[in-house]
């Protein structure tokens, strides 16, 4: 394969792969509300927040039901109904201006988007046995027109407490790095929690930002000590659907053996006027040895990503109102032995992947969200190289803006989302990025969803 | 006759008056309160020997569980989402919880007449509130009221 196709593929990858970074993501599910025989309220602050008690809940399983809350035996109970929820995301987008058209050259594609719906799911979440539960998704996306799996973390979860130390330890058996995480820091259940499936997104993101999901299956370990300090490590191979199996040259960036994960943090509680405070700081990393494929044999050099990151959550839960902070940098070094060999890349690039955003709620039915993202890293032409629209005419892959918030929530599983993405920087500038004439601010995003649970 | 009508206006005065002195108090199970979500209200009663508390099943899927009291007291665990009333004879510091949302914080102290085992009290007090995962300080603050 020469390296022309290489580089368009490796491209096409990334341009996939990042697209999944800013698919619209997952919320917890009333089939866990049914379980627990809780209201949303008593694991979220507004979902998918989880508050204290939704970790405990998460890192015992997915099993705790009145039963178990009631120090009772613990045996399961086969429910008539299987813990089934479904979900649907309706919404329409509108970019600051028209997107080129995909086919004849200098025209615009239809702006305004509706998307009936952008996204319809069904969930599996609930006990699965005694000590094991599930969160299994499949997804059905209008552009795919199909269903799909999507975000799934199935948990065994045990109890080991001795002396004054409580502790909860557990195995997660999952298809998204980060997908495990109780904490909203980290990408997978990250803001914004909900976006456009159609709005162009940046060319560059760490793996660890969901360029992962769905891709790999993992196996991990973790443990939750005195309800303070947490540690987690897994392995991760890759999984990918709609390839052919066994992965072949066909498949695109296959993982050669397993992929260490590993997760640790710390949190602290402590009491305020009117509510908890929740204070959390974690590291987290993850590195990957891939083949390139897209044509090339599974063998040979690597492309290899060595991501490490910090992140922090903050959260004041009242009665009736939440504020929440959450922060996080991830640093990736890319060394793209087998990619630069192929002419398709720089031998070492790096990427560093910024994230904060602050929000509040009134009575856990209302409330503004601000977030802020940047991204900055090598300068690589042959890796984002000019395109219209998606590319790159300094060959940066440095992006940046601000995401601004409103939700409403009519009754805690319905929300009503307005959201407006500013782009100060887009691949690499803010006027003529693209080496096509378009403006940063060309893709500012407009972006309105009505969610539904049930 | 005369003797029988005597008889029976003390015996209902008696027995009129036994009823005036032991109050029955009542402890509301809620959703949310003023003190935040999963709460009992009040959350912090005294009464005197021989009172009743009526814990009261105000919203559903709540019961009340003594989990700490006087030495020789009888605890009490009400069925989910049923009032129950209990007669409390023994002094001393009563702790209570709801049985499904303990990790909330969802408890509640009774002080009947004087809170004679208020060290011992502040230890299982301590205990509980550890294990709690939401609503933390709410123990410790029902426990300085005891006075």
């Amino acid at each position: 394969m020469n390296s022309g196709i290489l580089r368009v593929s490796l491209k096409g990858a990334i341009l996939f792969l990042v697209t999944l970074c800013f698919a619209p993501q997952t919320w917890a599910v009333p089939s866990f509300a049914r379980q627990t025989g809780l209201a949303c309220n008593a694991c979220h602050t507004v979902a998918p927040q989880l508050n204290a008690f939704g970790r405990y809940f998460k890192l015992h399983g997915y099993v705790l039901g009145p039963d178990k809350l009631s120090g009772g035996t613990d045996q399961l109970s086969i429910d008539k109904f299987p813990p089934l929820s479904a979900m649907i995301i309706l919404s329409d987008t509108q970019t600051s201006k028209a997107q080129p058209d995909s086919a004849v050259a200098g025209a615009g594609a239809q702006n305004g988007t509706v998307a009936f719906p952008q996204q319809l799911s069904m969930f599996y979440a609930g006990a699965v046995a005694e000590h094991m539960g599930a969160f299994a998704q499949i997804t059905y996306e209008q552009p795919a027109d199909h269903f799909s799996i999507d975000n799934t973390d199935i948990r065994y979860a045990r109890d080991a407490n001795w002396g004054d130390h409580t502790a909860v330890w557990g195995v997660t058996v999952n298809n998204n790095p980060t997908v495990q995480d109780v904490w909203n820091s980290t990408p997978a259940w990250g803001y914004p929690y909900i976006s456009s499936g159609v709005a162009p997104g940046p060319a560059a993101a760490p793996l660890l930002a969901g360029a992962l999901a769905q891709n790999v299956a993992g196996a991990g370990i973790y443990a939750w000590l005195d309800n303070t300090w947490y540690g987690e490590f897994t392995l991760y191979r890759s999984s990918q659907t709609g390839v052919s199996q066994p992965l072949d040259s066909n498949a695109s960036a296959v993982i050669t053996n397993v992929a260490p994960y590993f997760r640790g943090a710390w949190e602290h509680a402590w009491a305020g006027d009117k509510g908890q405070n929740d204070l959390e700081v974690g590291l987290i990393g993850m590195s990957v040895h891939q083949y390139p494929g897209g044509g090339n044999a599974l063998t040979g050099a690597t492309d290899d990503y060595r991501d490490t990151g910090v992140d922090t959550q903050y959260q004041y839960v009242t009665g009736t109102d939440s504020f929440a902070l959450h922060a996080s940098y991830i640093h990736e070094q890319q060394s793209l032995n087998a990619s630069s060999a192929l002419g398709a890349s720089a031998a070492s690039d790096h990427l560093n992947y910024w994230t904060a955003n602050a929000s509040y709620y009134w009575d856990g039915s209302y409330g503004p969200t601000l977030g802020y993202f940047n991204t900055t890293g090598s300068t690589d032409p042959l890796l984002y190289a000019p395109a219209p629209l998606n590319g790159s005419a300094t060959g940066s892959p440095d992006s940046g803006g601000w995401i601004a918030q409103w939700t409403w929530l009519p009754s805690m599983n319905v929300q009503v989302t307005a959201q407006y993405t500013w782009y100060d920087k887009f691949n690499g500038a803010s006027s003529n990025y693209d080496g096509s004439g378009r403006k940063a601010s060309d893709n500012n995003t407009l972006y309105l969803a009505l969610w539904l649970l049930w | 006759m005369k003797q029988l009508i005597r008889t029976s206006i003390l015996a209902a005065g008696l027995l009129w008056g036994i009823g005036a002195l032991a109050a029955d108090h009542v402890v509301q199970e809620l959703n949310s309160g003023p003190d935040g979500t999963f709460v009992f209200s009040p959350s912090y009663v005294v009464v005197q020997p021989g009172d009743t508390v009526t814990f009261q099943a105000t919203d559903q899927g709540h019961n009340s569980e003594a989990v700490f009291m006087p030495e020789g007291a009888t605890g009490w665990k009400s069925a989910i989402s049923q009032n129950l009333t209990v007669t409390l004879t023994k002094p001393g510091v009563y702790i209570y919880q709801c049985s499904p949302h303990n990790l909330f914080g969802m408890v509640g102290v009774i002080v009947v007449g004087s809170p004679v085992n208020v060290a011992d009290a502040k230890k299982a007090a301590d205990a509980i509130e550890k294990k709690q995962i939401m609503n933390q300080g709410r123990m410790t603050t029902i426990m300085q009221k005891i006075h």
